[in-house]
């Protein structure tokens, strides 16, 4: 790590903890914020030093949070970890903990967005070929391909034609919760504001039909909507050269868009990280928590997931719920999960390892909160299901595993306009029709995969800004990118195959 | 609890022609949660009564929809035909949603013994028994015939919207206070402090607005006034933290409390 890292990082200022980015021996005299001190022992990378005096009982705060309490007390300068830092009574009921409100600043924040005649506002301007069923997903492709290269030399303001195609749709149980989940997903799909218009291609005698779905769509203008099932058509290359000539007709119509300024308050960000590595909860997901916090002031929507990666800790967010029955709803969810869990003979347990320990975090609350982080510190405003439509504003929680193109699918089916993705050792993710923001925990890798980062959350680390001057920065890329500007996955055509529904029930 | 008492939404595909006109620039397009949420954000409003534009039930259930997955819409102010038959049972149906709040009808573009008319009675008797409040959207021309509905209907809560449009750019309509204090005299009648700036033309500066504010605190007292943005309309004449901020000063720091929102959540019973 370059020389020019400070030696301790303050995550939050009201934190009454700092990290060592690097062994700093006893003795030593440190700074961070408004503490200056010195070390009263040797302090291991990665460990907290006290830059507050704690009293025993008394909760320490580590990104803002409550970490656990104080067993002993503690003494700026001091080591805090497993001799004098514990869960104790640490006070997580509902309301009992603080709700940050980030400065907005005089500015309203705007992006450039596409207006809907629905309402909606999107960020990109795609048209969706939408299978219903794996069995007509190849067709789907076929014609989405027959976009490629040039086809849209004259529709510069279409992004492009994708199919959203997937593995199921039939061999399931028409009304269990496996299929409400698919439908719920391809409704979403759907719906979402970034498809200007739509194809939607069944095979015929799948289980899940085109026409229930199309009926329950939102109203779209006509000729930016039509659906096809190949044993109507008369077969694959009927229905791939008929599809065909509705998405050509689609285009002209789907290119007369101008962007206007929106309010960023239209702005719905799905979080997700990716191949975490050390610096994920130290870096990325600190910055990115710092954007979300300005997004919510601005009256935008952040949508925390990947419930399993919250285990242990959900009392954190519980503590934050706008109301009781928000709170309760994420507890229904995690018991939902650790029964999950328990058919399919696996455990949810995510106490911090050995190896965690020896790497200087020392509770549950800790070790999630570097995935919590995420989300800022703003009030928990609704909890919904996975792939239900987010409608509600400021932070949302969705249920959803932690397998990341699952995860974001649902994401983007719930109305995500935009994904803000951390990744430690390298994620490419890109998932039309939602642009994708790919964020550095390290600038290591920020310079190896500079083609496929849009920003570097390691120069909190080694290039001198502080987490809020990054989170702002960050923030900025979203609007850019809600605007239009092109996130590197975009670019590198990535984005085709990442719909990925969440499959929970049989398949028969 | 800050509230904002009046405001609007509207998606302009559903409104087929409707006001407003594509003239009205600043207004003529979709206005939804999204757009009035930072203008909440920084002017520290925690909530607002969403009122009605168009003359149907699907602007209602629109309303209704929006109500139920916007928490920042606390109360809504829908629309049926009071002089419709079968009003009484539509009154009731309306109720039973717990953030229909009151009922509006545009009685300012009918005549001005619109509200004389019996066939109104049943309905506004079903709002007073359910617990609907009533917007009264009346220019001063319907005044007289309002505080007779008002006499009429003693168990029914009333609030006069925008002041009744007084003309303020022509130095207010003759008789329009006189009417005012006779309805501010009915304990179930309260009026918004809302809409002023778009009836003052060119005087829209804090000196010109001043006398009809402390006209309508002097006819209603600070209890009987709830402000209101009438955002987006304000759009055409002001912007919200402008106009919040025009009220603040203009009525009494004390009564703050309940002019920017104790007052509505009384009147629209807010939980």
């Amino acid at each position: 790590m370059p020389s020019s890292v400070p030696e301790l990082l303050l995550l939050n200022p009201s934190d009454s903890v700092a990290v060592a980015t690097r062994e700093i021996p006893a003795g030593k005299a440190v700074s961070v914020g408004g503490f200056a001190g010195t070390a009263a022992a040797t302090i291991p990378s990665g460990h907290k030093i006290a830059i507050r005096a704690v009293a025993p009982g008394e909760p320490v705060v580590k990104y803002g949070q409550v970490i656990g309490t104080a067993t002993q007390p503690i003494e700026p300068g001091q080591h805090v970890h497993v001799h004098n830092l514990g869960m104790g009574e640490a006070r997580l009921d509902h309301g009992s903990t603080r709700i940050v409100e980030a400065e907005r600043g005089a500015e309203e924040a705007t992006f450039l967005g596409i207006r809907r005649p629905s309402g909606q506002i999107a960020t990109r301007n795609y048209i969706g070929v939408i299978a219903s069923v794996n069995c007509s997903a190849t067709v789907c492709k076929r014609i989405a391909d027959a976009f490629n290269g040039n086809a849209l030399a004259d529709y510069p303001n279409v992004d492009g034609v994708v199919a959203i195609v997937h593995g199921s749709g039939c061999g399931m149980n028409g009304t269990g919760e496996g299929m409400a989940i698919l439908r719920r997903t391809l409704r979403g799909y759907a719906d979402h504001a970034n498809f200007a218009g739509l194809l939607l291609i069944g095979l015929g005698c799948e289980m899940n039909q085109i026409a229930p779905l199309a009926q329950t769509l939102a109203p779209r203008p006509d000729g930016l909507i039509a659906t096809l099932t190949i044993q109507e058509e008369g077969g694959t290359r009927e229905t791939i050269e008929r599809g065909v000539a509705l998405v050509r007709a689609m285009l002209p119509i789907a290119n007369d868009v101008r962007r206007e300024p929106v309010p960023a308050s239209y702005l719905t960000v799905g979080l997700q990280c990716g191949g975490s590595d050390g610096y994920s909860g130290i870096t990325a997901n600190p910055v990115l928590g710092a954007a979300v916090d300005l997004l919510v002031a601005h009256g935008g929507t952040a949508i925390l997931s990947e419930t399993p990666e919250i285990y242990g800790a959900e009392h954190l967010l519980t503590a934050r719920a706008a109301s009781p029955a928000v709170a309760d709803r994420l507890m229904d969810r995690i018991r939902w999960w650790e029964d999950y869990t328990r058919l399919h003979k696996g455990d949810m347990n995510n106490n911090p390892s050995p190896g965690n320990k020896a790497g200087g975090i020392t509770t549950i609350l800790e070790k999630s909160l570097g995935a919590v982080a995420k989300g800022g510190g703003t009030r928990l405003n609704a909890v919904v299901d996975y792939a239900e439509p987010v409608t509600d504003h400021g932070l949302v929680f969705m249920d959803t595993p932690g397998y990341d193109p699952v995860s974001a699918t649902g994401q983007v089916a719930g109305g995500a306009n935009l994904i803000a993705f951390t990744t430690g050792r390298g994620s490419t993710y890109g998932c039309k029709p939602t642009p994708s923001l790919k964020i550095a925990t390290n600038s290591a890798l920020y310079a190896r995969m500079g083609d496929d980062m849009d920003f570097n959350g390691g120069a909190v680390l080694d290039g001198g800004t502080s987490v809020a001057e990054a989170g702002a920065a960050l923030f900025r890329l979203m609007l850019d990118t809600a605007s239009g500007h092109r996130t590197r996955s975009e670019e590198n055509g990535i984005g085709d195959n990442e719909f990925v529904p969440w499959q929970i029930g049989a398949v028969m | 609890m800050r509230i904002d008492a009046h405001q609007h939404f509207w998606l302009m595909a559903a409104r087929r022609g409707e006001w407003p006109p594509p003239e009205l620039g600043p207004i003529h397009r979709d206005f939804l949660p999204p757009d009035l949420l930072p203008l909440l954000l920084e002017s520290g409003i925690d909530g607002t009564i969403l009122v009605q534009t168009l003359c149907s039930e699907a602007d209602t259930a629109f309303m209704l929809d929006l109500a139920e997955r916007h928490s920042v819409i606390r109360g809504v102010v829908g629309w049926t035909d009071l002089k419709a038959p079968d009003a009484p049972q539509r009154v009731q149906a309306l109720a039973s949603h717990p953030k229909l709040k009151g009922l509006r009808p545009m009685v300012q573009a009918e005549a001005a013994d619109w509200l004389d008319d019996p066939a109104i009675d049943p309905a506004a008797a079903a709002m007073a028994e359910w617990g609907l409040s009533f917007d009264a959207l009346v220019l001063p021309p319907h005044l007289p015939s309002l505080l007779r509905f008002a006499r009429r209907h003693p168990a029914l809560s009333i609030v006069i919207d925008h002041a009744a449009k007084t003309d303020i750019a022509h130095g207010g309509t003759p008789g329009w206070a006189e009417d005012m204090a006779a309805l501010g005299g009915l304990p179930n009648v309260r009026c918004k402090l809302s809409g002023l700036l778009t009836e003052a033309g060119e005087r829209t500066g804090i000196d010109d607005i001043r006398p009809y504010v402390e006209r309508l605190i002097a006819l209603f007292g600070t209890d009987r006034l709830l402000w209101g943005s009438d955002w987006p309309v304000l759009r055409l004449a002001g912007d919200y933290p402008g106009w919040l901020e025009m009220c603040r000063q203009l009525v009494p720091a004390a009564a703050h409390d309940a002019v920017f929102g104790g007052n509505a959540a009384t009147f629209y019973r807010l939980g």
